[in-house]
């Protein structure tokens, strides 16, 4: 399958969207679990979360999503892109529209440590109380 | 004893609050303003794939270029709360700790 092909098939990053929106996901549920921890009165600093882990893919996925974007883009000024498929909405879950995948991975970092600093605020303010 | 407790620096719990809060909110600038280029970039290169043969390639300078000025500086002030924040929060933190 050739590189061309490749991207027909995943037009508009999909494959890419898809990873980030797991790695996005799994964070958020992650995050979830940590705000009911902290909510119990737990200390939360030592306790393993994949919210660290999700900050260092994302990361790399802006890499990664930037270079797919390129091909894509010049993949379809050479062939343009077949119309939308009937399931493209899930192409572009959880998101209602279809952007790019550097703005995907972007936004979810964003909420992830927005998320993550306001949890770390609430636990060290603990540690002023004692 | 009471030597020792004077020496140690006290810290308001509003003034931890008010750092913390000032390096969230650089975090999330620089992430808008990073947002912000890549969408500048791709509008960019929509308008040059659609452009005529001799504008072909002047877009991105006209464009995003001057964009990228500003957000270089957006970025930088940033950056620079960010690093001073965060050496404030763990100084404070460390003391608190102790």
């Amino acid at each position: 399958m050739t590189l061309s092909m490749f991207v027909r098939f995943y037009y508009g990053g999909g494959i890419v969207m898809h990873l980030i929106g797991l790695v996005g996901v799994l964070a958020i549920i992650s995050l979830i679990r940590k705000t009911l921890w902290v909510r119990k009165g737990r200390d939360v600093s030592k306790e393993p979360f994949f919210i660290s882990n999700a900050k260092f893919i994302l990361v790399i996925a802006i890499g990664l999503a930037n270079v797919w974007e390129n091909a894509s883009w010049l993949t379809n000024i050479l062939n343009p892109p077949p119309p939308p498929h009937p399931l493209a909405f899930f192409y572009h879950f959880p998101f209602p529209v279809n952007f790019s995948g550097t703005v995907y991975a972007l936004f979810y970092l964003a909420v992830i440590i927005v998320w993550d600093d306001i949890l770390r605020l609430v636990t060290d303010l603990r540690k002023f109380d004692r | 004893m009471e030597q020792a407790e004077k020496k140690r620096p006290v810290f308001s719990k509003k003034f931890y609050i008010a750092v913390a809060v000032a390096e969230t909110l650089a975090k999330f600038v620089s992430i808008v303003t990073l947002i912000r280029v890549f969408s500048a970039f791709e509008d960019a290169l929509d308008v040059d794939a659609h452009a005529g043969v001799e504008e072909k390639g002047t877009t991105l300078a006209n464009f995003a270029l001057p964009y990228m000025q500003s957000a270089i500086t957006t970025l930088s002030v940033a950056i620079a709360t960010l690093v001073v924040c965060g050496f404030l929060r763990h100084k404070m933190l460390k003391v608190v700790a102790k």
